[in-house]
């Protein structure tokens, strides 16, 4: 038999995207989604690709989702490529969440605090039951209003118990400095706690969940609390060049969670409350708190806890809590390797040829 | 710029940058200025938001958000426009607007686009507010509101 | 109302001015100290890390509509991942591509080194999945870049001579770790063997890119690349005994195709310009067609 070589690769990768399109639109029959349906009735989805995405764009978090069948991960990837090709205009005053527009706004420390246990929407309170109402289109009942509206003002929960000197105080270091920045300068170690909560608020909601799991079932030892959860909208202000003062430019969407945890009284200090941060892009508590627990596990040099876990070890942690570099790296086994595979052949070969020749 | 002008101008640009599209265009279409260039066309980018620590602390990159801004110069006036998100047209016409109202036309279209604009953003800011205070877990309600708890 | 009229464009080669500049000063700075790990401020990409952004963010620092891209992956110039990477800079870039070595201003590349010699007037760029040669043996950056730092590199020796007591010969066959201007040990990238021997003394500049893990590093030319070896166990690349199959060459490296499931087989070039050129030139292997 004989051989001759074509070209194999170029027409076939045009073909696949086409597959790719076709099978993304579905049946034509079915009216296709619009980006607005996504932004608003796939919320939730929208918010995760944003965090992970690392970019805040309902809109184009949207158009991600839909461009990668609803795939999170992929979305995420999208927005993070998209990012790359952005010059960066400005940098904003740090978010102030005491001024959230609070959307809920609960502790689990307190049984009732200035401003109240704010609900919200939540899915808390519900039965996991599937409401086969949804498989229709219908009238939705909309929620009540309260005649006057919530606090325009919450102080956050830890900010009240350390006004009574039991909490370890959130104070910024020495002459507030800028925060780095991870998508510029390259991770290096010890990292500090702004690179860690950057590296934590992009991560993975899977990885950060579980690891945070962990701390609690026995690879940890420290005892949380939830001491504030809350989810709403933080106004976004710039100073732009041309102008010289502050304007807001528009709101987004954050949850922010505060855990505290275990009493520390080291080195003759009075014993307090020691906290884990957790502050993320969207309304998703079970990732702001996992956020809140690992950001506590990985402090432990800070209160000279001993360093045993997963969950307190920055390498392991900052390393592997991107999903964008886990899944890019994980799936590049699926490109060929057959230079590589024919080396290792190769040898296998002639070993066992030498082994064979040997016993003769 | 005195710090009144700037004040009334950042009012108006945070009421600009949260208006819709339509209310701009149909605001505008009444309004002459000179003749418009564009210093800076509409461009998109992002700024880096940040976050602090335990809400109080060390400053933390949290992330970014796409920003659209662009800059025009109309008559006599620079305007600038601002705003979160991916929106050109947004952006061109706020900057179109920030012009006009620091010009002869500022005070009508004051009166036919911030105004009401103002009052619609705010009553929507309320209707959430009540909405979530509709879901309030109120304990001790009677007691604080009577103010009888103070020490 | 007025439009201005926004870009909704990317910039030549994709990433944008002040981003190339960054890459170019990690490059100048891994040529001025050949086989060291310079971090970088490595960028996303729009194909998935693992998959050549640290190369791709190179090739694209550089990349000017005069250069002519050869991109390969297991040296050849179809499979999937090198036919992606070439469409993406002819899109972002305006460039002529090549599949012609000899022709090729800059050659980005997957595994292989080309088997044609590259010259002075080359750039090789290498896409790098793990650029540190002694991960496998430390998993943690804070100690391998101690052990860089002090020269000290008796782990990899220790590894090297456990290798030859258990199994008489040293079993790494790609990735084969090598000392560059006799101060670093560097990983040549999964390279099979084979191709160590052709970066010593190479008269082309490479270029070494890791994305997701933020590393650049180089071999300038004519800079002495040695692959670790003991005196009684010297290095040896692989050798294949039989001619390729299509175009009869022998000392290159070849990929085994399966014919059948009885076990039929055929080897051939894995540089699949040079076997295109050989057969070009009426040089005929066993299993080739009339």
């Amino acid at each position: 038999m004989a051989y001759v070589p074509v070209k194999g690769g170029e027409e076939a990768i045009l073909n696949s995207l086409g597959m790719v399109a076709e099978e993304r639109r579905g049946d034509p029959a079915t009216p296709e989604l619009t980006i607005a349906q996504i932004r608003q009735q796939q919320a939730r989805a929208v918010d995760r690709v944003m965090a992970e995405g690392s970019l805040y764009d309902p809109d184009l978090a949207a158009l991600a989702l839909k461009q990668a069948q609803g795939d999170a991960t992929e979305a995420a990837f999208l927005l993070r490529a998209y990012r790359t090709t952005l010059e960066q205009f400005a940098t904003a005053p740090p978010l102030d969440t005491a001024r959230m527009a609070i959307r809920r706004r609960i502790s689990a420390t307190y049984k009732d605090l200035p401003g109240g246990q704010v609900l919200g929407p939540s899915y808390d309170y519900t039965h996991r039951m599937l409401d086969f109402d949804l498989m229709q289109d219908g009238p939705r009942a909309p929620a009540a209003r309260a005649g006057t509206p919530v606090d325009a003002h919450m102080p956050r929960v830890p900010d009240l118990v350390a006004n009574e000197g039991f909490m370890e105080p959130a104070l910024p270091p020495e002459g507030d400095p800028a925060p780095g920045d991870l998508t510029r300068q390259p991770l290096g170690f010890p990292a500090g706690r702004d690179t860690r909560l950057q590296n934590l608020a992009r991560g993975d909601e899977g990885f950060l969940l579980g690891l945070a799991y962990s701390t609690q079932r026995g690879f940890g030892s420290n005892h949380p609390y939830a001491g504030e959860i809350r989810a709403g909208e933080v106004p976004v202000e710039v100073v732009p060049e041309e102008l010289g003062f502050v304007i807001d430019i528009g709101e987004v969407t954050v949850t922010e969670s505060q855990m505290i945890t275990s009493i520390k009284g080291a080195s003759g200090e009075n014993p307090r409350f020691t906290r884990g941060y957790g502050l993320v892009f969207g309304h998703s508590e079970r990732k702001a708190m996992s956020m809140a627990l690992i950001d506590r596990a990985l402090r432990a040099d800070e209160f000279a806890e001993p360093r045993k876990y997963p969950a307190q070890d920055e390498e392991f942690v900052l390393y592997h809590s991107d999903n964008v570099e886990s899944s890019g790296f994980v799936q590049h086994l699926k490109l060929p390797h057959y230079v590589d595979f024919q080396a290792e052949l190769k040898m296998l070969r002639e070993m066992r040829a030498e082994r064979q020749e040997a016993s003769q | 710029m005195d710090q009144e002008e700037m004040m009334a101008r950042a009012d108006w640009l945070a009421v600009l940058a949260r208006a819709p599209q339509a209310a701009m265009e149909a605001a505008l279409s009444g309004v002459t200025t000179g003749p418009v260039v564009w210093i800076r066309p509409a461009g998109i980018g992002m700024v880096m938001l940040e976050g602090r620590a335990g809400g109080t602390g060390q400053r933390f990159s949290l992330g970014q958000a796409t920003v659209t801004r662009a800059t025009c110069r109309a008559g006599e006036q620079i305007g600038v426009g601002y705003v979160l998100g991916h929106f050109p047209r947004r952006a061109e016409l706020m900057a179109l607007c920030d012009a006009a109202l620091q010009g002869p036309s500022g005070a009508a279209l004051m009166a036919r686009l911030i105004t009401p604009q103002q009052a619609a953003q705010r009553a929507a800011r309320d209707d959430r507010a009540r909405a979530a205070a509709a879901t309030k877990v109120e304990f001790f309600t009677m007691a604080r509101h009577a103010g009888a708890r103070s020490t | 109302m007025p439009m201005s009229a926004p870009s909704r464009r990317y910039n030549y080669g994709y990433l944008d001015e002040g981003t190339k500049r960054m890459v170019r000063r990690a490059l100048l700075k891994a040529v001025a100290i050949p086989g060291y790990q310079v971090p970088f401020g490595s960028r996303e990409m729009p194909i998935p890390y693992g998959w050549g952004t640290g190369g791709m963010q190179i090739t694209a620092s550089m990349i000017t509509p005069a250069d002519r891209l050869k991109v390969i992956d297991q040296g050849a110039d179809d499979t999937t991942n090198a036919v992606n990477i070439r469409r993406f800079f002819a899109r972002v870039a305006d460039v002529q591509t090549t599949d012609k070595t000899s022709a090729a201003t800059l050659i980005q590349t997957r595994h292989r080194i080309p088997e044609e010699p590259l010259t002075e007037d080359q750039v090789i760029v290498l896409q790098v999945p793990q650029p540190e040669p002694m991960r496998g043996l430390e998993p943690r950056e804070t100690e391998c870049r101690k052990i860089h730092a002090w020269g000290e590199y008796g782990l990899m020796h220790l590894k090297l001579y456990e290798s030859v007591a258990q199994t008489g010969r040293i079993t790494i066959n790609h990735s084969y770790p090598v000392l560059v201007g006799g101060r670093y040990v560097m990983s040549p990238t999964p390279i099979p063997r084979f191709d160590n021997p052709k970066m010593t003394g190479m008269p082309a500049l490479q270029l070494f890119g890791a994305g997701r893990e933020r590393r650049i590093y180089a071999v300038p030319p004519y800079t002495e690349v040695k692959s670790l070896d003991f005196e009684d166990h010297p290095f040896t690349p692989q050798h294949f005994p039989d001619p390729c199959g299509l175009c009869g060459a022998v000392g290159v490296y070849q990929d085994e195709i399966l014919l059948d499931d009885r076990g039929g087989k055929m080897f051939v070039c894995s540089d699949s310009d040079f076997c295109a050129r050989r057969r070009a030139a009426g040089h005929k292997g066993p299993m080739a067609e009339d």
